[in-house]
């Protein structure tokens, strides 16, 4: 992995939970198919590894943005379904306005002096 | 399959059961199992496949590390009474005999029935209690407070023993004395002095008991 790659996956990290929020906005899902989608929404830019996924998923649990439910016994066993909650989006677009903003600012700070 | 399951086995073996354990397990199997099938339908070996998901989970450390879980209090507490009652009990008996010619004995046998008393009594004001009122138990607090309380015994133990042989036997072994025990009255006494300290070891085995009680005494909790 290169040093730009590396460095991008720092500044990611603390955006997993609103990036989770908003693949669940849209449809329920399970734990591989939003590595997957993260996987397709990044092109293969960024890949976010199990253990992170997992922490932000209790996380988000925890401060009851999403729910989870036990699908179907497929033959790879039970699958743990979440489904965002009322919660989850009013967190989820807080998030995406302060996003919004502090990239905004950002730009600013970052313009070259004149 | 096999080589995979038994790999998540392995690293939940050292996690204790909870209902939170068990569930991630199964959460994480199935989440390899359909990266796997990803893979394979991308071409990728058995071998490799199988591979890659283990690299993917290489340690459990994103799990909760308090390791708590919520306990039916009334449940609890009977369990920890119940064995403290056990424990108590056998003390109880095996101090009995020393009634007769020992008086550290007979104060101790007498202190053990006290506290089948108090213990007795806690167990039926706990039934009291109503069975949906819930507490939440770290684990991991639990097995430190084990370990410590250990610890603590074994040194008072050996302490102990070195105290005990020190005053028995301090001058036989200072002057190089050979050591004479007249008769079986005397044994007694000397035996009674190791043994009733050792009758403590009721304590950190029932503290040992609690994480059990507590597995036992799991219920369905909400999430902290």
């Amino acid at each position: 992995m290169g040093k730009s790659e590396s460095v991008s996956a720092d500044s990611i990290r603390g955006h997993i939970d609103t990036i989770l929020l908003r693949i669940l906005d849209n449809h329920d899902s399970y734990g591989y198919e939003l590595i997957k989608r993260v996987s397709q929404k990044s092109d293969g830019r960024y890949e976010l590894k199990e253990p992170s996924l997992y922490t932000s998923l209790r996380r988000l649990e925890g401060q009851q943005c999403i729910e989870s439910y036990w699908g179907d016994e497929s033959q790879g066993g039970r699958r743990k379904y979440y489904r965002i909650t009322p919660v989850g989006r009013s967190l989820l677009q807080a998030n995406l306005a302060a996003w919004n903003k502090a990239r905004d600012l950002i730009e600013d700070l970052l313009k070259e002096e004149t | 399959m096999d080589s995979l399951e038994r790999y998540i086995n392995q690293l939940f073996a050292r996690y204790p059961k909870t209902q939170a354990n068990l569930e991630a397990q199964d959460e994480i199997l199935s989440n390899l199992r359909a990266r796997i099938a990803d893979d394979l339908s991308h071409g990728l070996s058995e071998k490799e496949a199988i591979a890659n998901a283990k690299n993917s989970i290489p340690s459990l450390d994103f799990l909760d590390s308090k390791q708590r879980l919520t306990v039916s209090t009334r449940a609890f507490a009977l369990n920890i009474l119940q064995h403290v009652l056990l424990c108590l009990s056998v003390a109880w008996i095996v101090t009995l005999p020393f009634r007769m010619f020992h008086t550290s004995g007979r104060i101790l046998n007498t202190a053990y029935l006290l506290m089948i008393i108090a213990a007795g009594i806690l167990y039926f004001l706990a039934r009291l209690l109503s069975p949906s009122t819930v507490t939440r138990v770290s684990l991991r607090s639990l097995q430190k407070a084990s370990r410590w309380v250990w610890i603590l015994f074994a040194l008072f133990f050996l302490l102990d023993l070195a105290l005990v042989t020190g005053i028995r036997f301090g001058s036989n072994l200072w002057f190089s004395r050979p050591i004479h025990i007249n008769g079986p009255y005397q044994f007694a006494l000397l035996a009674a002095d190791y043994f009733l300290p050792a009758t403590f070891l009721w304590i950190p085995l029932a503290v040992q008991h609690v994480g059990k009680a507590t597995l036992e005494a799991e219920v369905q909790g909400d999430e902290a």
